[in-house]
């Protein structure tokens, strides 16, 4: 109202009151509806305090607490707490500049895992905003984020719902595909130059015996335009998939037959990740003996052609990505769904399905 | 050093430090730095600060004490002490003898 809103949105009311209480300790939402009707009648309606809460939570303000009771607590984050003073127009300690950094310090430190910053992100902030931040300081933290993630004690048994991994590893991979696809595209206009394995500008001797020789395993394969094609009707799948699938994995649900057939879905696309993925590691190990057989001649290229270098170079390194992360999020789903049919459709199904770190 | 020291790694020294700096009494974060930094010259950063803090607490060789104003004094414990003078004691040793040797030639 009188003071100026800096934050994205107003704090309103309810939500102000909600995050005051929450600055005395952590509370779940039964103690926080009894204590914000002290001070005011708000919550009437049973739904408005859990979307209030959600919405705070949603913009990162509180934070929910792992706990056994079926009730879960929530507590205030630091942005929450920057928040608070912020309404209550507590001037602030700190200089423009300083804030601004003290923001970017607060997103980076929720990169640290939730065990570690129930633990300390309090007195961390409180440290930083005496010290003086600077690159070194920030590389520092993103290292210790690393460092925290990776630390088993921090490791907690999640009840993750395999369902948002699986479709994070699909999206990942139809991602690793696009860009394989511009990944080999860098390679293909080398055709256009002529420097495939037919190329008659070099001269008899040594290295053009050594390209024959590797040219037998690979351009033919990478020159095909056959290859080209499918890559790209399967860079085209893969993006139609990521507008489509965004209900995939619906899976066991109820009806006998839908199991089945969400199953049998499942395994199709599993195996035509894994055909893609493989044909993808093929192609960049091919490719990769090819540029280390063509090394030598690149100077000589460059003559005619420049940049050429630089443009394989880019390409193959962009294919090794790809490969990696289609590797790595087949894994990833592979585990998810292994995590999905060892889930029981008699039991709790999907929501619960324990998971380490 | 001995073996079983400490697979405190990378932080190890970090460690060192921070044990040195408790030992005449409690600090918090950024007293600790500042101390560290008076009486060795080295710029400890946070992130590093408070990942060697979590793994010295996990081995009970400090211990947290209460919070005033978001900032958390630490104290050595019995154990990080007796832990502190093994490690000065080896250091002292190397001091020594890298000491005596540069000196003979």
């Amino acid at each position: 109202m009188q003071h100026q809103q800096r934050f994205r949105g107003n704090l309103s009311q309810p939500a102000y009151l909600i995050l005051a209480c929450l600055m005395h300790g952590p509370m779940n939402a039964v103690a926080l509806r009894d204590a914000v009707e002290q001070t005011e009648d708000l919550f009437t309606e049973p739904g408005t305090l859990y979307r209030v809460l959600a919405k705070l939570e949603q913009r990162g303000w509180i934070e929910a607490l792992d706990s056994e009771e079926s009730l879960r607590s929530y507590r205030i984050t630091e942005i929450g707490l920057l928040a608070v003073r912020q309404r209550e127009g507590a001037p602030s300690a700190l200089c423009r500049g300083k804030e601004i950094l003290m923001r970017l310090v607060i997103w980076i430190l929720r990169l640290y895992p939730p065990g570690w910053r129930e633990r300390y992100e309090a007195e961390m902030v409180a440290l930083l905003e005496q010290y003086d931040v600077t690159f070194w300081t920030v590389l520092d933290l993103l290292i210790g984020a690393l460092d925290a993630r990776l630390d088993p004690h921090y490791r907690r048994v999640r009840p993750l719902v395999p369902l948002r991994r699986l479709r994070t590893s699909w999206w990942l991979m139809t991602s690793a595909w696009i860009g394989f696809w511009l990944g080999l595209a860098f390679w293909f206009s080398m055709w256009d130059m002529g420097i495939g394995p037919d190329a008659s500008w070099c001269n008899a001797g040594g290295e053009c015996a050594m390209r024959h020789l590797v040219g037998a395993l690979t351009p033919s394969v990478i020159s095909n335009m056959g290859t080209l094609a499918v890559f790209t009707f399967l860079a085209f799948v893969a993006a139609l998939a990521q507008i489509l699938k965004s209900r995939e994995a619906i899976l066991i649900v109820g009806n006998k037959w839908e199991k089945r057939r969400d199953l049998l879905l499942g395994l199709f696309v599993r195996m035509l990740a894994l055909l893609v993925t493989g044909g993808m590691g093929l192609l960049c190990i091919i490719s990769g003996i090819w540029l280390i057989a063509i090394w030598s001649l690149f100077p000589r290229i460059n003559l005619y052609y420049s940049g050429t270098q630089t443009q394989l170079l880019l390409g193959f390194v962009m294919m090794l990505l790809a490969t990696i992360i289609a590797l790595f999020a087949l894994m990833r789903g592979s585990l998810a769904l292994r995590g999905v049919y060892a889930a029981s459709p008699k039991q709790e199904p999907l929501q619960q399905v324990h998971e380490q770190g | 050093m001995h073996k079983k020291q400490f697979d405190l790694g990378r932080f190890a020294d970090p460690s060192l430090l921070i044990l040195a700096s408790l030992a005449n009494g409690s600090k918090h974060g950024y007293a600790m730095m500042e101390d560290i930094f008076q009486f060795s010259g080295t710029k400890l950063e946070p992130g590093t600060l408070y990942a060697a803090l979590a793994r010295l607490e996990r081995r009970g060789w400090i211990e947290a004490l209460e919070a005033e104003d978001r900032r958390r004094p630490y104290r050595i414990t019995g154990a990080g002490e007796v832990a502190l003078r093994e490690q000065l004691k080896t250091l002292h040793r190397v001091v020594s003898i890298g000491q005596q040797r540069l000196s003979s030639t």
